[in-house]
């Protein structure tokens, strides 16, 4: 069993050193999405607060046999981060006299969606090592083919393809959301 | 039936050209279509990728205020198993975002400012993902009392905000201090708590909205103590002064 799920177990079963060091790995994320989606530290930091609080008070709808902590923190993150715009556009329907012909905007749920998914891989992409990182930087940010990453770094055609494979594979799996909703 | 080689999936998913056979299959097998189609989501998201979507780790307030709304344990029992959960007090904690007068290096301050450096800092952008954000002031951070620790800072336009970022690349990691960032003006008699840095990571700060940050042109970074008080401990590891 990992540390993660280590901490996951103990989360779990009430244990609150285990909200500390779930705080201490995750909370950079949690509140890097709530500070890119808000744009505003005050907001960005409420949004971090209720995330972990409602975590917490929550923690009995999360099993750790059926996903990880930082996946269903982070889908509580998505869920509070869409609660604030609907809370924003809500303000602005009260204050707007068309109000009543304004719909919730889904556009807003699906950034919310987006901003954590972004500043997840942002950080996936940051923890791979090289080679990984300069051949991932090729393909997605220079558009090379994997023949022209193979000519370019000296590498052999297959140590290319199972790097690019493996690390995509690695980033795709950062993306699984839990299905427990909060 | 031979399903689509794993390693062709990523790569058609980064836009390389299907062969024959595996555009054949994909018609005809959803299983392997839909696996593409999530890596394909995933190359897109990493595309979109922008030089702010990045981790910035909350100021130590929020911790706080968790224990507090939660009623955690001792504060003292937290810091043992997590380094950013010291023991902080709310309405001390309120008080020093409070512009705080700090006389005692008003002096030794001006001497120490060094001057202007455009442009060249190192943000926390990922890969090689253009800068979008306008760097509108940056500044390099000297060395303050032998500290050896130098660095820089840029102020960047996000939207209507404006966002402090901060880099001392070698500092030093204490297991009873941190390390806080502050804004101040020239002659170092007002200054503001900006948050805290942590050893390691880009410092990343968007600015109160109501704040003129011209008004406030030095960043400071000094050493902190668990010890409550709100003011600037008079002990400085680097600072500079923005500019242009």
């Amino acid at each position: 069993m990992g540390d993660e799920d280590d901490v996951a177990v103990r989360f779990a079963a009430g244990d609150e050193h285990a909200l500390a060091q779930a705080y201490e790995r995750t909370s950079r994320l949690v509140h890097g999405a709530a500070l890119r989606a808000t744009g505003n530290a005050a907001d960005a930091a409420d949004i971090t607060q209720s995330v972990y609080v409602s975590a917490w008070r929550g923690r009995a709808g999360f099993d750790p046999h059926r996903g990880s902590l930082t996946a269903w923190l982070m889908s509580i993150t998505r869920r509070r981060i869409a609660d604030h715009w609907e809370e924003r556009s809500r303000e602005v329907r009260r204050t707007v006299a068309v109000a009543q012909t304004t719909p919730a905007s889904p556009v807003e749920e699906s950034t919310a969606e987006s901003t954590v998914d972004r500043v997840l891989l942002a950080d996936e992409l940051a923890r791979l090592g090289d080679p990984q990182k300069r051949i991932l930087e090729l393909a997605f940010f220079q558009d090379l083919t994997h023949t022209q990453i193979a000519s370019v770094l000296d590498l052999p055609l297959g140590t290319v393809k199972s790097h690019i494979r493996r690390s995509l594979e690695q980033l795709r799996r950062r993306l699984e959301v839990d299905g427990a909703a909060l | 039936m031979l399903h689509c080689d794993d390693d062709d999936l990523a790569l058609i998913a980064l836009g390389e050209q299907a062969d024959e056979q595996d555009r054949a299959h994909l018609a005809s097998c959803a299983r392997c279509r839909s696996r593409l189609d999530e890596l394909t989501a995933t190359v897109a998201t990493v595309r979109s990728i922008g030089p702010d979507d990045v981790p910035v780790s909350p100021p130590a307030a929020v911790w706080a205020a968790i224990s507090d709304e939660l009623g955690l344990g001792s504060p003292a029992d937290a810091s043992e198993t997590t380094s950013v959960a010291p023991a902080v007090d709310l309405a001390a904690e309120r008080e020093r975002r409070r512009p705080t007068r700090v006389r005692i290096w008003a002096a030794a301050g001006a001497a120490a400012v060094v001057g202007v450096l455009a442009g060249v800092v190192a943000t926390a952008a990922v890969l090689s993902a253009p800068s979008t954000g306008e760097v509108v002031a940056s500044a390099q951070l000297a060395p303050i009392d032998g500290s050896g620790l130098a660095g820089s800072a840029t102020v960047s336009r996000d939207g209507d905000a404006k966002v402090l970022t901060v880099d001392v690349p070698d500092l030093p990691a204490q297991s009873d201090a941190y390390y806080e960032v502050w804004m101040a003006t020239p002659d170092t008699s007002t200054m503001v708590a900006i948050g805290t840095l942590t050893p390691g990571e880009t410092g990343r700060f968007t600015l109160p909205a109501g704040m003129d940050a011209s008004a406030f042109p030095v960043v400071d970074v000094s050493v902190e103590h668990f010890d409550g008080d709100a003011g600037h401990s008079a002990t400085s590891v680097a600072r500079g002064t923005l500019g242009a």
